[in-house]
């Protein structure tokens, strides 16, 4: 059963596609990552699925239904432009966001406490929010986003303007969620968030999808990674075979492999040419596949 | 409901705000100011004595002329102090001369020239340096004729006290019609009263519009508008807001009148005789109506400029222009109260945009047709109807638009979004 079907949505300004015919599958209870650089369309997709923006082709279902007003009590949204009421407490904040998704005021005050005082911020909860810092109100507008306990949570950009504390702390609270049996959508142009956070991704750029799936199966079909350090000459790079690309630092070198290479052979033929300080298999980064799939589309 | 949910947001921000208090309360100072200094200025006349020199060129009407320019100021002095200055035909000029002067060195307010032959071509010369004010010189002029009648009469024999039975003049009481019921009032009060109605009504239409579309800059300046359209849609917010807004106006009225209610009865109490402006139930209920109609109209006006604009700055000039349509029903006032059935207030009652001030004092004046006031607030309705459409519509794109403020031609554009 999927938490949020995208199918062939596609979104047109002025004549120019901001989405073309992107489609997406979102299981439930997983954490899903669409990534690509600015501009590619990730905000235009996520206002489509809010219902903010209306596709000009193709359907979105959410928990097999098309967006309707008692659906969005069972969605959290925390867009990538965010704010809050300057002159309102931050109890009075919470309270009226909660109510708009359908609360009851004695759940209000209770997971208001709650989540204040998982964020350390329960003795401000009297205060206007223009009193707070710049960190306090990202601490509210994620509360603001969960506080109803939504079934799918969607972040536009979520770690944009984060310090490291609240990064961690939004990490935390993404993975808690999903142990509770939430989905959460998030985007980001920041791949290495996605990396250590995403059990699914895709990948978008220019308005299309060019990527997506189980990141571990995506891993895997990139290849392996290698990367070595050592003493000598470089010169027998050349006679290596099965490489698909070399990214030369001189006496550090990162090796992206063939599917069929084995990092085996690669090392004993590397033995004997220089002496080696560092010999390492890894999984290319999401940074790499990225690049490696957009180039290869531009070839 | 969540339109109920963002009404009472909406409307307790307003109340609770000191602001709000405040010109709740000042308001009705103002307001009995306005309700008491007609009274005020009525019981307490400004008038002052004035000092007027005659040449008397007949030589019999001057004594006639004081018994009769007899009104006594507040204060019991006469209000006329008249000087006879004797003269010639051939001293006639240098006197006249010397009067001038003394005018100017405001010794004299004024001086009056009866010539020998003012019986027969009843005509006389009155100098002063302000010669526009018409009660003085109604006055005077009245005062010459009945002393000159006087004498004529008395020549023809006629006994004193005949005389005086004669010249005895009418009084006009005015009195106004309401719907077959009779009531004094003066026009002064009725004017006063029924322009600091309708300023009342232009202020607050004026307001709370624009507290609206500030409150929806200050919402699109903090970003909040795409998170609470994650919980509502466009409609609901846009409404919301202009129906909450809408109800701290109608608190607001609805205090004053409370407190409008009680200084009635105790002025009614305290001063029995005085002349207060009174409005019957039937203007205040129109008062209601009108400002209901007319706050959605020009709401949703001001909703969409909000949506389309990015500062107060941008904003402020877009309504200049809504402002301007609320001020004409001030320059057509008085062709208004003068005949409020006047080819030019009817028109105007008809359009939708000035229907709330002028209709309202059409109905406040006399009382239009029926089908008149019903056919008006129906069209009124119906603009409204037809304004949310539109701006729902507008609001729904514009709330998302940061940057440049859209022409025209993208405005058509994005009504016609689906």
């Amino acid at each position: 059963m999927f938490a949020l079907e995208i199918r062939s949505v596609s979104k047109k300004f002025d004549g120019f596609y901001a989405v073309k015919n992107f489609s997406l599958s979102i299981p439930q209870s997983s954490i899903y990552g669409i990534l690509g650089p600015n501009g590619a369309g990730k905000t235009t997709t996520i206002r489509m699925i809010m219902n903010i923006l209306v596709p000009d082709e193709g359907e979105i279902l959410i928990f097999n239904q098309k967006m309707n007003e008692t659906l969005k009590n069972r969605i959290g949204y925390l867009p990538e432009e965010r704010g809050l009421y300057r002159k309102m407490k931050v109890c009075e904040i919470l309270s009226y966001f909660g109510e708009l998704k359908g609360m009851s005021r004695s759940e209000i005050s209770k997971k208001i406490d709650e989540w204040l005082s998982k964020v350390e911020l329960l003795e401000w909860k009297n205060r206007k929010i223009e009193e707070l810092s710049k960190g306090m109100q990202q601490k509210i507008q994620f509360i603001s986003t969960i506080l109803h306990s939504p079934d799918l949570i969607i972040f536009d950009e979520p770690f944009a303007g984060l310090d490291p504390i609240n990064t961690n702390l939004l990490k935390d609270i993404m993975l808690e969620l999903k142990k509770q049996g939430k989905t959460i959508l998030y985007s980001t142009h920041l791949m290495e968030h996605a990396e250590k956070l995403s059990d699914y991704v895709a990948l978008i750029n220019k308005g299309q999808k060019v990527l997506d799936g189980k990141l571990s199966e995506i891993k895997a079909k990139f290849g392996k990674n290698l990367v070595l350090e050592f003493e000598g000459d470089n010169s027998f790079l050349n006679q290596i075979k099965g490489i698909r690309r070399i990214y030369n630092f001189g006496r550090y070198v990162e090796i992206e492999l063939e599917k069929e290479t084995d990092p085996q052979d690669i090392l004993k033929t590397v033995v004997n040419k220089v002496k080696l300080t560092k010999f390492e298999v890894a999984e290319p980064s999401l940074n790499d596949i990225f690049i490696r799939v957009v180039g290869e589309e531009r070839k | 409901m969540k339109l109920v949910k963002i009404i009472k947001k909406e409307y307790l921000t307003i109340v609770k705000k000191k602001s709000f208090l405040i010109s709740t309360l000042i308001t009705p100072f103002i307001m009995g100011a306005f309700v008491f200094l007609p009274i005020f200025f009525a019981q307490v006349s400004m008038e002052t004595q004035k000092k007027i020199a005659v040449i008397d060129l007949t030589g019999q009407i001057f004594p006639e002329l004081i018994k009769n320019l007899n009104r006594k100021l507040k204060s019991g002095k006469p209000v006329y102090q008249l000087i006879q200055v004797r003269t010639d035909r051939k001293t006639i000029n240098k006197t006249k001369e010397s009067l001038r002067n003394k005018v100017e060195k405001k010794e004299y307010d004024a001086y009056l020239v009866l010539p020998e032959n003012i019986i027969k071509k009843r005509e006389a010369e009155y100098y002063a340096k302000n010669v526009s004010d018409y009660q003085t010189i109604e006055e005077i002029s009245i005062a010459v004729t009945d002393s000159i009648a006087k004498i004529l009469l008395q020549k023809e024999g006629v006994r004193l006290k005949k005389i005086k039975e004669v010249m005895k003049r009418v009084e006009l009481k005015t009195i106004k019609i309401v719907k077959g019921k009779e009531k004094k009032a003066g026009f002064l009060s009725e004017y006063f009263g029924l322009i600091f109605l309708v300023s009342l009504l232009f202020g607050l239409i004026l307001g709370y519009g624009m507290t609206i579309m500030r409150n929806i800059l200050e919402e699109k300046n903090a970003r909040i508008v795409e998170i609470l359209l994650s919980s509502t849609n466009s409609f609901e917010l846009m409404m919301g807001k202009i129906i909450g807004i809408g109800s701290a106006g109608i608190t607001q009225m609805l205090i004053w009148s409370l407190l409008g209610i009680v200084g009635f009865i105790y002025v009614s109490y305290q001063f029995p005789q005085s002349e207060i402006i009174i409005f019957n139930s039937a203007t205040i209920i129109f008062f209601i109506i009108f400002f209901i109609l007319g706050f959605f109209l020009y709401a949703t006006i001001f909703a969409a400029i909000g949506a389309i604009t990015n500062t107060d700055y941008e904003a402020q000039q877009l309504a200049a222009p809504i402002t301007w349509a609320l001020v004409i029903p001030f320059i057509i006032a008085i062709m208004t109260t003068r005949n409020p059935n006047g080819i030019i207030p009817v028109i105007f009652s008809f359009i939708p945009f000035f229907t709330p001030t002028v209709m309202f004092m059409r109905v406040s004046i006399i009382q239009p047709p029926f089908y008149e006031v019903m056919f008006s607030i129906i069209l009124m309705i119906l603009t409204v109807l037809l304004l949310v459409w539109l701006t729902a519509k507008i609001f729904r794109v514009g709330i998302l638009m940061y940057g440049k403020r859209p022409s025209f031609k993208e405005l058509l554009k994005w009504i016609k979004y689906k």
